[in-house]
């Protein structure tokens, strides 16, 4: 039995770095393995489990990136993004959508709302979702 | 006639000749004296006659009776088994001498509705045989099969009775015609069919549903001058060879356009109908309806897709928890080992609820259509095939400048980038060769994309697009598949109205091709 007692609070941060990155996904397995992964590259990482968390995060904090998840409790994502690309620091925070779903619709239309990348989880791996991060925050 | 009769005697117990009729299931029985000869009939219709005030009704009152008083019933019982094929046989029964002609049985028959069967006796009236309906019938359903034997001197028959014959076999016919055309009119497969000079004669309602032509429209016409004569004067050839010359049934796919202009690939059987000579009456062809089978199926893929969902992201988790696992340095390389297995099994089940959530896709009607340069996206999924297989050589050619497509955009990528992936993934081991193509021919886009692989034994050719079917040879080559990729790619062309096909031969390798009407891409908006 995997004993998960590591506290996954929300805004949790863990070691003072230079780039903060708000990951906002429901899934705690999912969440936890991105945030540690990029904790070890030294990142700030903010985490929140709710799109209403998660938006009063990003207006908070103002991280350099977001990892956002689509299909979300209490704010949905694509609501999220429209929100935040409404705002003035919002409108160009780069955002990579990391989600379950790859239809072509909901793609199309994300695209339309400006974001860095689209990555459907399934087909990506820890490890190139977290270069993908750094690539764009660095770049 | 039967000769060989079984018959009572006017003593004869009523219950035992019961026994006898209900045993043999035998409508009447002759009852005959000491000396054979014929004094009565005996029928069930006689045994429920109330006039004879017997059997049936009897037994009736007898049970019911049985239920309120104990002393009644062996009174009641006496009586009946007093009783005597005597009191209750008809004893002026109708008879056929042994010489009557067959057209005096049938003229017995048909003028006595209830008489059955008749005893045939001899110039003594001494019993010799009986006949009852069912041998006539038995006669003439067997006529042409025993027509040697009983020509020559046999029986003839009467103008009248011939007659009444045919109205009788005419009358059963409609009944089966009426059948017929109720069970196809309605039937969900469109179903035309023609004569033997192909003119059109009946086309069901689902025919015209398909086709867009009403039957008055198109009867006394020929296909090829309706929404045929699309396909190449060989494969004319050859279904004329085979369902005219081989008068063996043609299946294929078939291009056709409906009557807006609409055109449209079609899975086709044609069958010739033959008489019983052997010779050619009708033509019949059957397209599988897809509007019913949308239908059917759509339940199916909502199912699908709502457990491939749920499914989606646990797996998503379990192989990033893995991968993350496989990194720790506190583990012996043979637990790492363990963990790569796991991370692989667990991937190909990830790609396996993709490609069904895929399939559940498939046939949609909303799914979104747009205009793009199949050209274009032919040369990006090249280069990322390429990628993926480094040691595999690749030659992409496209014969033309335009080739613009207006349809759904991912359903038709998961036709090309599942092909291409394949021909990289099934080329020769240590030369791997593929060479993809775009033509345009006849107005039409022909994508082919050929490799030098092993090529697909002769009896899995015709499963390979089946659901979950893989090779022996696929299995060796490819760990993981899910089976599904050349089954989905068959249920997108056939849902957009394109014609997928493939030629492999051993030495040559394999090539699958697709053809795709320029003008066909909105033929599902009719559906």
């Amino acid at each position: 039995m995997i004993n998960f007692n590591i506290n996954m609070g929300e805004g949790q941060v863990r070691r003072p770095a230079q780039r903060t990155i708000l990951i906002i996904e429901d899934e705690g397995s999912s969440r936890w393995a991105l945030a540690e992964n990029l904790r070890k590259e030294n990142f700030d990482v903010l985490e929140a489990k709710d799109g209403e968390a998660g938006l009063a995060l990003a207006m908070g904090r103002r991280p350099d990136l977001i990892l956002l998840d689509l299909v979300l409790p209490k704010i949905g994502g694509m609501e999220l993004l429209k929100t935040l690309r409404a705002d003035d620091w919002g409108k160009n925070v780069p955002v990579i959508i990391v989600t379950g779903l790859s239809d072509p619709a909901i793609i199309s239309e994300a695209a339309g709302l400006g974001v860095s990348d689209f990555l459907v989880k399934n087909d990506w791996t820890l490890e190139a979702i977290v270069g993908k991060v750094k690539q764009k925050v660095l770049e | 006639m039967t000769k060989e009769v079984v018959s009572v005697s006017p003593e004869t117990s009523l219950f035992d000749a019961a026994k006898l009729l209900y045993k043999n299931r035998f409508n009447g029985l002759p009852v005959v004296d000491g000396i054979g000869a014929l004094v009565g009939i005996l029928t069930e219709y006689d045994l429920v006659n109330i006039d004879s005030a017997i059997h049936i009704p009897t037994l009736q009152r007898i049970l019911r009776r049985l239920a309120l008083e104990k002393d009644g019933i062996e009174k009641e019982f006496e009586t009946i088994a007093a009783l005597k094929v005597a009191g209750v046989m008809n004893d002026d029964p109708l008879t056929l001498k042994e010489t009557a002609t067959l057209e005096e049985a049938v003229t017995a028959f048909t003028q006595h509705h209830r008489v059955n069967p008749i005893p045939v006796v001899d110039a003594q009236k001494r019993l010799v045989g009986i006949v009852s309906r069912s041998d006539l019938v038995k006669f003439f359903i067997d006529f042409p099969a025993k027509k040697p034997r009983i020509t020559p001197p046999g029986p003839r028959l009467s103008e009248a009775a011939v007659g009444a014959m045919v109205e009788k076999s005419v009358s059963l016919l409609e009944d089966k015609i009426l059948l017929f055309q109720s069970t196809i009119s309605t039937a969900d497969q469109a179903i035309l069919i023609t004569d033997i000079d192909a003119k059109i004669i009946y086309a069901n309602k689902a025919w015209e549903r398909l086709s867009g032509y009403s039957m008055d429209e198109i009867l006394g016409k020929h296909p090829n001058d309706l929404w045929g004569g699309h396909m190449p004067k060989e494969f004319y050839d050859k279904l004329w060879q085979t369902i005219k010359t081989e008068k063996k049934p043609f299946v294929s796919q078939v291009k056709n356009v409906k009557k807006d202009g609409t055109e449209y690939w079609q899975d086709d059987y044609i069958t010739p109908i033959l008489d019983e000579k052997g010779d050619i009456r009708f033509f019949m062809s059957i397209e599988p309806d897809i509007t019913d089978k949308k239908q059917k199926d759509q339940f199916r893929e909502e199912f699908i897709s709502i457990i491939g969902h749920q499914l989606r992201n646990p797996l998503k988790s379990i192989s990033w928890m893995v991968e993350w696992l496989g990194k720790s340095s506190a583990i012996s390389d043979e637990d790492r080992r363990k963990i790569e297995e796991i991370y692989k099994e667990n991937k190909s089940l990830a790609s396996f609820v993709e490609d069904l959530l895929v399939l559940s896709r498939v046939g949609k009607n909303t799914l979104s259509k747009e205009k793009f340069d199949l050209k274009v996206e032919i040369e990006a999924i090249v280069g990322e095939v390429k990628q993926a297989n480094p040691r595999v050589e690749f030659v992409f050619e496209a014969e033309g400048a335009d080739f613009s497509l207006t349809t759904n955009k991912p359903m038709a990528m998961q036709i090309f980038v599942n092909l291409i992936y394949n021909a990289a993934e099934y080329s020769d081991k240590g030369a791997g060769k593929v060479e993809i193509s775009l033509q345009l021919k006849n107005g039409e886009y022909i994508f082919s994309s050929h490799n030098n692989g092993p090529d697909i034994a002769e009896e899995d050719r015709p499963k390979i697009f089946s659901k979950f079917f893989r090779s022996d040879v696929a299995k060796e080559m490819k760990k993981g598949g899910t089976g599904l990729g050349l089954f989905i790619i068959k249920s997108i062309c056939d849902n957009f109205g394109w014609q997928i096909w493939f030629e492999s031969s051993a030495g040559h390798g394999t090539t699958f091709y697709v053809k795709m009407p320029v003008s066909s891409q909105m033929i599902n908006d009719k559906f």
